[in-house]
């Protein structure tokens, strides 16, 4: 590719670490079908979210609100490795995970989990664009409890979240 | 009896462009909650200044770019976030990565025995509009181009045979 006054842009090596007590961020309001939902059974709820795209962040942010979930705290990480380092300082209760990362991937991150004492027992679901068969069943095979494949919608998400996460709570205590 | 059983014939003997055209539908209506009209005409073949990128890798090796005008990408970033969230343009090259990488997937999750063998790679966004594109590719190209609130979203698919 030649490139004249084009100036290319290596995408998102999205190193803004992590936030925590995000403001609740709406969606358009010219679209009511994802407003917020109430009713929510479990309440404060410690999520870290791991994706290259800092978009992609905000609306899983936004899927888990309009899910239902209180969410005391949101971490979030760029990339597997960011992701290790964070929840060694942030004990939490979901994680939701993309598996296409720099640095490393969302699948090596589930292997290594294991490593940080605090994240054992901790479910996670993987949303990805990678939705084919193989990469599932790796996922599962190697500790994750879902998948949402991306495009997805806060149903979606809510579909596969809420049970991974009651289980886990149920278990927990 | 089939001769060439290269990617590139696939595409051609299986029609690639509507499915590539409804994985482009489908993140639209999903991510945005916004319904793409049919581009007729030469008059939406003009160029984006701004470029998505994601490469194919595997049983399927190419790239796909997502090609839009700025404009048209802040009004993405915008539905995708919420107008009050974009402040900057960082968030309009990754919102129009995320596209391009989802249009990929979208896509290549809906080819028959693709499962597991083409990867994709992490996006790469492109400004600007004066540059030409080169694609090593050998094995021919898919072009669409839809309407985005009545601005031209074009997606190509360049595949090696």
């Amino acid at each position: 590719m030649r490139s004249t006054s084009a100036s290319l842009k290596r995408y998102p090596q999205l190193a803004d670490g992590t936030f925590v007590g995000r403001k609740t961020r709406r969606h358009a309001a010219s679209r009511p079908d994802r407003e917020p939902q109430s009713g929510g059974t479990m309440n404060k709820i410690r999520a870290l979210i791991v994706d290259d795209s800092s978009v992609m962040r905000k609306i899983i942010e936004r899927s888990l609100r309009q899910a239902g979930l209180d969410l005391e705290k949101i971490v979030e990480a760029g990339n597997g490795a960011e992701a290790l380092g964070v929840l060694r300082d942030n004990p939490v209760d979901l994680i939701l995970c993309d598996i296409n990362m720099p640095v490393m991937d969302g699948l090596e991150f589930v292997r290594q989990i294991g490593t940080v004492e605090s994240a054992k027992g901790v479910p996670i679901v993987m949303i990805t664009t990678e939705g084919s068969e193989s990469h599932v069943v790796q996922a599962l095979s190697a500790g994750a409890r879902g998948y949402i494949r991306k495009p997805f919608t806060p149903d979606q998400v809510k579909e596969h979240v809420l049970p991974v996460l009651e289980k886990a709570l149920e278990k927990k205590s | 009896m089939k001769t060439d059983t290269s990617i590139a014939a696939r595409a051609q003997e299986e029609n690639w462009l509507p499915i590539l055209e409804l994985a482009l539908q489908e993140v639209f209506e999903i991510m945005l909650g916004c319904r793409l009209e049919p581009a007729s005409g030469s008059e939406h073949r003009t160029g984006g200044d701004i470029t998505g990128m994601v490469g194919l890798a595997g049983s399927a090796c190419g790239v796909l770019t997502v090609c839009c005008s700025t404009r048209t990408a802040t009004a993405v970033a915008k539905h995708m976030l919420g107008a009050e969230t974009v402040r900057s343009e960082d968030h309009v090259w990754d919102a129009l990565g995320e596209i391009c990488n989802m249009v990929a997937g979208n896509f290549k999750n809906k080819l028959s025995g693709m499962d597991g063998t083409c990867m994709l790679s992490v996006p790469t966004v492109i400004t600007g509009g004066e540059y030409s594109f080169h694609s090593l590719a050998d094995g021919g190209c898919l072009e669409t181009t839809m309407l985005f609130e009545s601005m031209p979203v074009i997606v190509r698919l360049d595949l090696h045979s």
